[in-house]
């Protein structure tokens, strides 16, 4: 299959403004799947759309196959793109729509296209609808043409513009593993956006952060989740999101608002003389201290508060403990926030504890986390500071 | 929404006072058979006051004073098409003096038909709007693809200029134009009406196709690019399906509009050869036969509109409710 990269690639927003696409480098190998998340309006589509031609960025490269293709048209790139509207042709039934794309070329083998459109339409649950036009499609039964419309076509590369959101959660999962499946049948390299944080994990080889235009990581799904680069990707990953909470140090101690943490000397190092820091520790690392998991930890930082809320979630439940900070720090944060365009801090902490925990809003709880598993940012560049350098 | 009791009961007793007003001056006033037609118009605005009461507090979304305002527009417009009806149609020598026809002849439209005068004029204004359709929608489309599409700086104020055009008064550019034909010697001749005309069918086929850019569905153009098709193919097949139909639904609208222009043609072309058939009704109406010849012309004119909203209801609609953006 086709290898693409992405150097320096930079698109200019509007005048003054901040750039559509801001320095993106990339690389999808060959046969692998990469997904892009982030927030909406963080220049996902955009950058497909550049993949893929339709585009043209101000400055940087796209390579295929280690090719520069600026200069070449969608045409010759032969790229396969999902839209995030579909794009369908409301004057032709599901069966040409399947078949759009593979026509435009010469020498297609009409029969063969056949046969792959009716197998394609049977792995989507479209096999009853291919005489039906788009205007009588449901929106997950579009979205459903759409994608196959991409798997019918024999590319060099794949790119999905949010090509599940429109899905039932029962059907996505189907659908999901229906494009996996066809993506590893053929090593097949492929792109994919989505706002759905699970759903980058779950599903590709490597996950890009993209925000305001800018890749903020890519790596491993596993990687960027227990070592985020920076405070919007901890912020962005996970569901709930990690707690972001400001934290002071004082001496060999990080005070945070419920708990106080002692800090190793690669850490106190890496703190160096900042004032304030951001703790960041995610709801699943919070565990009930008179559980079993909470009496396993030793290196432990542990706290005991009251409980605002509860959300029992079937699986789960989250326990909502609130807190008070400083209105100059709640300050600081707010124009971290502001800057970011992104809500990271609450005036809570949410721990994520086992669906049978006899818990209720005003009742107190002794929680603990596993020393390691805090995290520390540097509230102005979002570094993480607990990865090793 | 649903309108609220109140406005629904202003509605009907509006409708009611004024279904009662016509009904009675009808009835006293008025002599049969036209008396029949004021009874009419009496009852029915009478019955959608009465039905207005009925439905005033229910939960359906219809608007009484929509109604009503549909019931007076349909007779301001039957009305004086009723009008012209009953004088194309009043027997030679008389003169009709109700708005219901009595003698019903078809004399007049026969006339109308085999009058060379008036041929000619039909032919003129034909000829001129075709030229000047031709000439203005090649020219539109691409412009408004512009204002549309591309991040063109002031293209508001270029579509703002275009909107003025529209309500210029055609009239105030016949004296100038007079003048260079005058000079170019083209005055009172047929294809000398062609340019003149851009004025009118210019602004209204870059407007309308303004329209037809908004609505077009560009996600599809950038996937049918995606896809690889090559220029032919986006045409083919992006062009032609999605842009075509609108662009020939405004073609005709322009042609029409352009058939029915009067200023231009009464100030450009006081010759009989020259003069279109708008203006050749009003102008040259002293040598037809009388008042009903008019009338018939004009009833056979009203037949190319006609045609265009029986063959395209739904996209002219589309194209007129929708411009105003």
């Amino acid at each position: 299959m086709t290898s693409i990269e992405l150097r320096h690639l930079t698109t200019d927003g509007p005048a003054g403004g901040r750039p559509l696409l801001d320095d993106v480098n990339l690389t999808v190998p060959s046969g692998s799947t990469l997904a892009i998340t982030g927030p909406a309006g963080a220049g996902k589509s955009r950058l497909l759309r550049t993949i893929v031609g339709i585009e043209e960025q101000t400055s940087g490269d796209v390579l295929i196959d280690d090719i520069v293709v600026n200069a070449v048209d969608p045409r010759g790139r032969d790229i396969a793109m999902v839209f995030q509207d579909y794009a369908l042709h409301p004057h032709l039934d599901v069966f040409d729509n399947l078949a759009f794309s593979s026509i435009l070329r010469k020498g297609v083998d009409k029969d063969a296209l056949s046969d792959r459109i009716h197998e394609v339409a049977e792995l989507l649950a479209l096999t009853d609808l291919l005489d039906v036009r788009p205007a009588d499609l449901d929106d997950p039964q579009r979205q459903r043409v759409a994608l196959g419309r991409a798997l019918v076509r024999d590319a060099n590369a794949y790119l999905f513009d949010a090509p599940f959101t429109a899905q039932s959660e029962r059907v996505r999962t189907h659908v999901r593993s229906v494009t996996a499946q066809w993506q590893h049948e053929a090593s097949r390299t492929s792109v994919f956006t989505t706002n759905d944080v699970e759903e980058a994990l779950s599903t590709a080889d490597r996950v890009a952060v993209m925000h305001q235009g800018f890749i903020h990581q890519v790596g491993t799904p596993r990687d960027l989740y227990d070592h985020p680069a920076d405070m919007f990707v901890a912020g962005f990953l996970g569901s709930p999101p990690m707690n972001l909470v400001p934290a002071f140090p004082t001496g060999r101690q990080l005070v945070m608002p419920l708990a106080t943490m002692l800090l190793d000397d690669d850490l106190l190092e890496r703190i160096g003389e900042r004032s304030v820091v951001v703790a960041g520790i995610r709801p699943e690392h919070c565990l009930d201290a008179t559980g079993p998991a909470g009496n396993g930890v030793t290196d432990r930082v542990e706290f005991t508060t009251r409980i605002d809320d509860i959300e029992w979630r079937g699986s789960s439940q989250f326990a909502y403990l609130g807190y008070d900070i400083e209105p100059e720090v709640e300050s600081v944060l707010g124009e971290v926030e502001e800057l970011l365009e992104f809500d990271l801090f609450q005036s809570f902490l949410v721990a994520q504890l086992p669906a049978e925990s006899p818990l209720r809003p005003g009742m107190s709880i002794r929680v603990v986390v596993p020393r390691q598993k805090i995290l520390v940012f540097d509230p102005e560049t979002g570094e993480n500071l607990t990865l090793p350098r | 929404m649903t309108p609220s009791v109140r406005s629904r009961l202003w509605a009907s007793a509006t409708s009611f006072a004024l279904g009662f007003g016509i009904g009675n001056y009808g009835v006293l006033m008025i002599a049969r058979p036209d008396q029949w037609l004021w009874i009419a118009v009496a009852v029915v605005l009478m019955a959608t006051g009465a039905a207005g009461v009925l439905f005033a507090d229910t939960s359906r979304t219809v608007s009484f004073w929509a109604i009503l305002g549909v019931e007076l527009f349909t007779v301001l417009t039957i009305v004086p098409l009723l009008w012209t009806f009953t004088v194309a149609t009043t027997p030679a020598g008389t003169t009709p003096r109700t708005v219901l026809p009595q003698d019903v002849s078809w004399a007049a439209f026969d006339g109308a038909i085999s009058s060379d005068l008036l041929r000619s004029a039909a032919g003129t204004s034909l000829l001129v709007a075709l030229l000047a359709t031709l000439v203005a929608v090649p020219l539109a489309v691409p412009a408004a693809y512009a204002l549309v599409r591309l991040p063109v700086r002031g293209r508001r104020v270029v579509y703002g200029f275009v909107v003025a055009t529209l309500l210029m008064p055609v009239l105030a550019l016949a004296g100038p134009w007079a003048d260079q034909l005058i000079d170019l010697g083209a005055y009172g001749s047929r294809a000398a009406l062609v340019v003149p005309t851009l004025v009118v069918t210019l602004p209204l086929a870059t407007w309308l196709c303004v329209t037809v850019m908004r609505d077009a569905p560009w996600t599809l153009l950038d996937a049918v690019r995606a896809d690889g098709a090559t220029r032919t193919q986006v045409l083919r097949q992006f062009a032609v399906p999605h842009l075509a139909p609108g662009v020939v639904a405004v073609a005709l609208l322009v042609f029409v509009a352009a058939c029915n222009d009067f200023a231009l043609g009464a100030g450009l072309a006081p010759d009989r050869p020259g003069l279109p058939l708008p203006a050749t009704l009003l102008v040259a109406s002293r040598e037809l036969d009388g008042s009903s010849a008019v009338a018939a012309a004009g009833l056979l004119w009203l037949l190319l509109p006609l045609a265009l909203l029986l063959v395209l209801p739904r996209r002219i609609n589309h194209l007129l409710g929708r411009s105003y953006r």
